[in-house]
């Protein structure tokens, strides 16, 4: 038996389907099928969708020129009104629309038709055609809007007096009374008469761009690129064609756009500005001068010589070259650009008050200074990176030669003495040198001029800690506390200095003055760091031969929870620099034996462990057996995986170690840590950066790839409250492996602390 | 943001003592409760000025907040032409075509 063939499925004509193909612009397939569709059922939705489809049809093609299509469709439209008498009036507006007022009050002479006519004869500028009385109010109307136009209020009050409310201009009265409110700045009542306007009129359709500038709630109702449209509109009407002009400027002032297409319209723009807006010229001079210091390229900057006076304040453009120099990169041009500026500033040229000018020139000279010693770090770049550079760069890269950044800060301090930042570049660099004592004399000398400038107080306290000159150091700090005492890190600095200081006295045997700084530095400060002052107490009492007080503070110390590996570490150290004989020290020795030897240590313990060891390498304590030590505290360090502490506190030592560069210590604990912490990001993270850090310049193998992606993946379905900074972190290291290849350079993206967004 | 001299109303060798005082004058007439806005643009002003090296940083690199070309545009169209817009100009700013 043969197979019966599959009947073709039909699609069945609906009302969204005629939609469909009037949005298509396709007229006549959406006329068949709205046809079709009254055909098949003439309801009443039908049958209004046949007429609104003929409605836009005639006005598609008479907006496609296309006048025999559109003729047709109203000849259509006509013999469907007849047969539809509910369908008239729609038809009839449409034959108002299209000039056919005779048919269309025929058909249906209702006010809507009338006020289709009335708003064709204002379309049109001529009422020839439409009845007697649409003629005399088309007068009025037009004769209003001139008297508008000349500001002659009251004649268009009196005028549209006499247009009734059955007149069909009425929309056009509201209109024209929403207009003289909204020149004279009276937005409500203009929103008013405007609201009332029937919504298909055209008097509406004028209003519009006005009423989208005072009336929020119909800017809301608007599609947002038809609010814009209007916006340009208006603003182009309002500022005499200059907004768009401007615009269009504007246009290609985006980030790393070419310059190049701005100047045409420029040179358009500028002779109506003169006229216009005179004012605005050297505004947009001024406007145009930084774009280029932004995105411009040298023949931009020919550009605009040749339509702008040079600037008063940059007669040779050497700031706008030296600023646009410094945009690019190319610093050892900006500096040239800025010694030829500073070098005009130094004519001392008209216009700047005498202190103002000295403070730029000071401004520019440290500038340079600055600009120079970032060069100067560039020539210092091993040699594996500045032959990468040059090769991205195309030409050799010599070394720089403008002189010593010393000598432009220190010019830059003798115009303008009272400005910091010079006198803290320059003791930077000092500092960075090891010419203590020059960085000293910087520091001090500022500060005999300004005494409480805490830039210079904090530095100060930086080197004297460098050179373990604790009571000048503790000096230093409570002058800065005094400026600022609220401040939490000049605090800690304060607290870090009594320490030092009363350290200092106890391994010199001054132990009164050692007792005098820790009363001073008080109680409440000793609570902060209690393993570290309560150590210098025990040994103090050690020290003075009171053996039973220092037993009583030693085991109080070691027994507190955590702290007590630290307390040992602090109190075995202090005992041996502190000159105790070694039967003074045989417990503290003990204790720390002790505590090194522990099997289990917690997390905790162990982190206090570590902040210990950092403080007093932080602080150049040295002693015997230091290298040792660290080897026992790093074993004790991997012991306390198998504790029962925290994620948290695990994640707190994996990166105190890795900011101790301990990378090999991290390597044995995070893949164990990792199985205990399966979620944790930070864990898998944290070890890549580790095996990458110890053998820098290796290429990442594919399994350290792979937890990095694991990494991120827990990173993103993670919910801590540190979960963006964790992910930051880990998408920058997986963009840094593109630029490169995958390969490492000099380990750069890895260095520093794991989640510190600082690029150094 | 405009020019900061232009919105305190000062000369460009305006002294500390002058912009300190021009400040308080303008704070004491447009106070932030009731006009945000100028107080706001006020202060940011101010902040700009108020010491000689404010003054100097501003001068040498900081025109480039003063002036854009969406300042320009503003200022265009607010002193624009004082006179009524014409009918014709209705119909072209709400892009209806016929007239």
């Amino acid at each position: 038996m043969a197979r019966k063939r599959p009947t073709a499925v039909v699609p069945r004509i609906t009302v969204q389907s005629v939609e469909a193909e009037l949005k298509k612009t396709d007229y006549s397939k959406a006329l068949s099928l709205a046809a079709r569709l009254v055909e098949a059922e003439p309801s009443v939705s039908h049958l209004a969708c046949y007429t609104r489809t003929l409605t836009l049809c005639v006005d598609g093609y008479l907006r496609q020129g296309k006048v025999k299509s559109a003729t047709e469709t109203i000849r259509l439209a006509e013999l469907f009104a007849q047969s539809h008498e509910s369908q008239r009036p729609a038809v009839a507006a449409t034959l108002a629309r299209c000039g056919e007022f005779a048919k269309a009050l025929a058909l249906a002479d209702v006010p809507a038709t009338r006020m289709h006519i009335a708003d064709l004869c204002m379309r049109r500028n001529r009422a020839d055609g439409a009845p007697a009385e649409i003629k005399a109010d088309f007068a009025i109307v037009q004769a209003a809007f001139r008297d508008y136009e000349a500001g002659r209020d009251d004649a268009v009050r009196n005028a549209l007096g006499k247009i009734g409310l059955t007149s069909s201009f009425l929309s056009w009265k509201l209109f024209l009374r929403g207009l003289l409110a909204y020149s004279t700045n009276d937005a409500a009542r203009a929103i008013e008469n405007w609201q009332r306007m029937p919504a298909e009129g055209l008097a509406n359709l004028l209003a519009a761009p006005l009423r989208c500038r005072i009336d929020p709630e119909f800017r809301r109702s608007l599609p947002a690129d038809r609010a814009t449209e209007f916006d340009r509109a208006t603003e182009n009407v309002f500022s005499g064609g200059l907004a768009g002009e401007l615009r269009e400027i504007q246009k290609h002032t985006g980030r790393d756009q070419d310059l190049t297409p701005i100047w045409k319209p420029v040179a358009s723009l500028l002779p109506k500005l003169r006229a216009i807006q005179p004012s605005c010229v050297p505004r947009l001079a001024s406007a145009l001068y930084h774009i280029i210091v932004r995105q411009g390229r040298p023949p931009d900057l020919e550009s605009y010589r040749s339509q702008f006076p040079a600037p008063a304040d940059d007669p040779n453009y050497d700031r706008l070259r030296a600023l646009a120099c410094e945009a690019t990169g190319e610093d050892q041009f900006a500096i040239e650009y800025w010694i030829s500026y500073e070098q005009w500033l130094a004519t001392a040229p008209a216009g700047w008050p005498p202190d103002l000018l000295a403070r730029a020139r000071a401004i520019v000279l440290q500038r340079i200074g600055r600009l120079i010693e970032d060069l100067k770090i560039a020539d210092e770049a091993p040699a594996e990176l500045r032959r990468a550079m040059a090769k991205m760069l195309g030409e050799p890269l010599e070394p720089s030669n403008f002189g010593n950044p010393d000598d432009y800060y220190r010019k830059s301090l003798e115009l303008a003495p009272d400005r910091s930042e010079a006198a803290c570049l320059l003791f930077d660099r000092l500092m960075r040198s090891q010419r203590w004592a020059a960085a000293e004399r910087v520091a001090t000398d500022f500060l005999a001029r300004q005494p409480d400038e805490l830039d210079l107080l904090e530095r100060l306290m930086d080197a004297l800690r460098e050179q373990g000159r604790s009571v000048e150091r503790l000096a230093i700090a409570k002058r800065a506390s005094a400026v600022n005492p609220m401040d939490s890190e000049i605090e800690h600095e304060l607290i870090q200095a009594y320490m030092a200081a009363a350290r200092g006295h106890l391994f010199q045997g001054a132990n009164d003055s050692c007792e005098r700084t820790l009363a001073e530095a008080g109680p409440s400060r000793e609570a902060r760091y209690p393993a570290a002052f309560g150590s210098l107490r025990a040994i103090l009492a050690r020290s003075r031969k009171q053996s039973a007080e220092a037993e009583m503070l030693e085991a109080q110390l070691v027994g507190q929870p955590n702290l007590g590996p630290a307390a040992a570490l602090y109190l075995s150290v202090m005992g041996q620099l502190a000159g105790l004989k070694p039967a003074q020290r045989k417990s503290a020795d003990q204790r720390l034996r002790n505590a090194l030897a522990n099997a289990e240590p917690t997390a905790s313990e162990a982190q206090s462990l570590l902040n210990a060891i950092i403080d007093l390498d932080f602080e150049r304590v040295d002693f015997r057996g230091r290298a040792t030590l660290d080897k026992k505290i790093l074993a004790l360090v991997e012991r306390s995986v198998v504790s029962e502490s925290s994620e948290t506190e695990f994640e707190s030592v994996l990166r105190t170690l890795m900011n101790r560069k301990n990378y090999k210590t991290v390597s044995t604990m995070a893949p164990r840590l990792a199985k205990r912490f399966p979620k944790s990001p930070v864990i898998p993270f944290i070890e890549i950066q580790a095996n990458v850090l110890k053998s820098p310049g290796r290429r990442p193998t594919g399994t350290m790839l792979g937890k990095l992606s694991l990494a991120r993946r827990l990173a993103e379905d993670c919910d801590r409250p540190d979960r963006s900074e964790i992910l930051d972190a880990i998408k920058k290291i997986q963009a840094t492996l593109d630029p490169f290849g995958g390969r490492f350079l000099f380990g750069g993206p890895f260095r520093g602390d794991p989640f510190d967004g600082d690029d150094d | 943001m405009a020019n900061p001299y232009a919105v305190l109303g000062l000369s460009p060798d305006a002294d500390d003592a002058a912009v300190r005082a021009r400040y308080l004058q303008l704070t004491r007439e447009f106070p932030p409760e009731q006009h945000p806005e100028k107080s706001a643009a006020v202060r940011a002003a101010y902040d700009k000025l108020k010491d000689l090296d404010a003054r100097a940083e501003h001068r040498l690199f900081g025109g480039a907040d003063d002036e854009t070309i969406d300042e320009l545009i503003d200022t265009a169209i607010r002193s624009g032409p004082t006179r009524r817009i014409t009918l014709n100009e209705l119909f072209r700013m709400a892009g209806v075509s016929g007239r």
